[in-house]
């Protein structure tokens, strides 16, 4: 457990800038909905929603995959994971920690954004139509889709050619959120999703723990 | 507790379809002290990240601490030191992290004689690894390494890119700490002196395969290199098995042969020499001896 907190808490410092974009990406658009739903009313909150959600949208799936392409791209090129491997650890552990690292970021930037929705939700009720359980719909997709977007980072970044195919995951990683849009918040494209983490991460770890260090 | 903390059994290795490693049997007791030896890309660096489950085998096992070397555990690697070629730590890190991570993820730490250590080197503790020259790298690399109190250390070509003064310097600190403390080490190395130094037992690769595998001083008694004069033109063909290099030059022959015995003797005086010289050979003469690409030598234990 000590190994496993002390390699997430390395992933973290590595790559603080992302940690810091989740927290003040989160901070803004909680400010920012806030602030707009308290000024206009609730009625303006679908408004507020899809406008906003299309930039946000690209900047969110572009970090998330951005972080997963920098934690296994910079671990290849300075050879990270063979100093690890060197002391008391395993790929399997570093591996592990590099995910939860991941997640954490994801919860960062969720987390705040679910409970000013919550509080959001709850003062104005009467006046939006939305049924119920429609924040866990939201929630849940929105986690599930920076997830896959994080995931499919890490599959693309286990290269050590060059940046340029790295890169060009991120376009790709673009059309997850698509999916959402497209389908809805629905059950089906949860387990979509949930399909595409699982294969992704799958795929990511069998090349990591194959490959040379 | 298993005798052997080392054992690679047929171990096999291409690299983009070329043979590097060619069933390499090997195994190192308990406290033996080996120095690895070939010529630069032999595979000596490709037996150690294959030992140390960097990299995977294309077949055969390799073994480490009585554990299979792709399944270690955290808990054998932590009884594990090692001294990397180049010495690859993380390089943007600064100093002080980095033993700040060493020391949150060792299994052991011995604060109190890393701090000895780093005294003795000097290491700046704020300035990034890859600011550090390579001498600074690789005493960094040997107390991180050291600090751990592991049972088996690794030393994959330590004092490579090291001037004179530094490498005298990583040695003599290797020696002493090596001494104190009766541990396993795999040592390898193309600089003979130091491995001579250190190592009580000797390993040669060459063209993939395992050619010398015995004690040191065994090794300096079986292959001898001797200096025939003839009365008149030396024989073109002794009939001896195992010379490993045979130079003629008129009257006189220069042969290094292995498992000189006596039976060899007999044969080289059916031929009547006047004199034949024993010249005394160094490890690097014998290692040089031993990789020429016309060497069909292999000296291993279970030939005595």
């Amino acid at each position: 457990m000590r190994t496993l907190v002390t390699l997430v808490k390395r992933e973290m410092v590595d790559h603080l800038a992302y940690f810091v974009g989740a927290v003040i990406l989160s901070g803004l658009l909680t400010f920012g909905v806030v602030s707009v739903i308290l000024a206009t009313g609730a009625g303006d909150m679908m408004i507020v929603g899809i406008g906003g959600s299309i930039p946000v949208t690209i900047i969110v799936t572009v970090g998330v995959s951005a972080l997963g392409v920098a934690q296994m791209y910079t671990d290849r090129t300075r050879k990270v994971s063979a100093f690890l491997t060197a002391l008391p650890t395993t790929r399997r552990q570093i591996f592990t920690a590099r995910v939860l690292a991941g997640l954490a970021a994801i919860l960062i930037f969720i987390v705040p954004l679910g409970v000013a929705g919550a509080i959001l939700i709850d003062m104005h009720t009467d006046q939006v139509p939305l049924y119920a359980g429609v924040l866990g719909d939201i929630m849940r997709s929105l986690f599930l889709t920076c997830f896959a977007c994080y995931c499919l980072g890490l599959y693309a970044g286990w290269n050590r050619r060059s940046l340029a195919p790295t890169l060009g995951v991120l376009p790709v990683a673009l059309l997850i959120p698509l999916l959402v849009i497209i389908k809805g918040l629905g059950p089906d494209v949860a387990l979509m999703l949930s399909i595409f983490i699982v294969a992704c991460l799958t795929a990511t770890w069998c090349r990591f723990s194959s490959s040379s260090l | 507790m298993p005798n052997n903390v080392i054992e690679i059994d047929g171990l096999v290795k291409y690299y983009e379809g070329r043979c590097v490693l060619d069933g390499i049997d090997l195994k190192v007791p308990r406290g033996c002290i080996y120095g690895l030896l070939g010529r630069n890309g032999s595979g000596k660096t490709t037996i150690i990240r294959i030992l140390l489950g960097l990299e995977p085998p294309t077949r055969g096992t390799t073994a480490l601490l009585g554990q299979d070397s792709t399944q270690l555990t955290a808990q054998t690697r932590g009884r594990i030191g090692y001294v990397a070629e180049g010495h690859h730590l993380i390089q943007n890190y600064r100093v002080r992290r980095l033993v700040s991570l060493c020391k949150g993820l060792a299994a052991h730490w011995d604060a109190a004689f890393f701090d000895h250590l780093m005294e003795t080197f000097r290491l700046p503790m704020d300035r990034k690894v890859k600011d550090l020259s390579t001498g600074m790298r690789a005493q960094l690399n040997l107390a991180l390494a050291m600090t751990v109190e592991p049972e088996l250390l690794v030393f994959d070509d330590p004092t490579l890119g090291l001037d004179t003064v530094a490498r005298r310097q990583f040695l003599e600190m290797a020696i002493d700490l090596i001494q104190k403390q009766n541990r396993t080490i795999l040592f390898s190395s193309h600089i003979l002196g130091d491995v001579e130094r250190i190592a009580d037992r000797i390993g040669i690769i060459a063209a993939g395969k395992l050619v010398v595998d015995c004690e040191l001083e065994e090794l300096k008694n079986r292959v001898k290199k001797l200096q025939v004069l003839f009365p008149r033109e030396a024989p073109e063909d002794l009939y001896i098995t195992e010379i490993i290099n045979q130079r003629t030059e008129g009257r006189e022959m220069v042969l290094t042969v292995a498992n000189w015995n006596p039976q060899k003797r007999a044969i080289l005086e059916t031929f009547r020499p006047e004199s034949f010289t024993e010249l005394p050979m160094r490890l690097e003469d014998i290692f040089i001896e031993c990789t020429r690409p016309s060497s069909e030598l292999v000296l291993e234990e279970s030939e005595v």
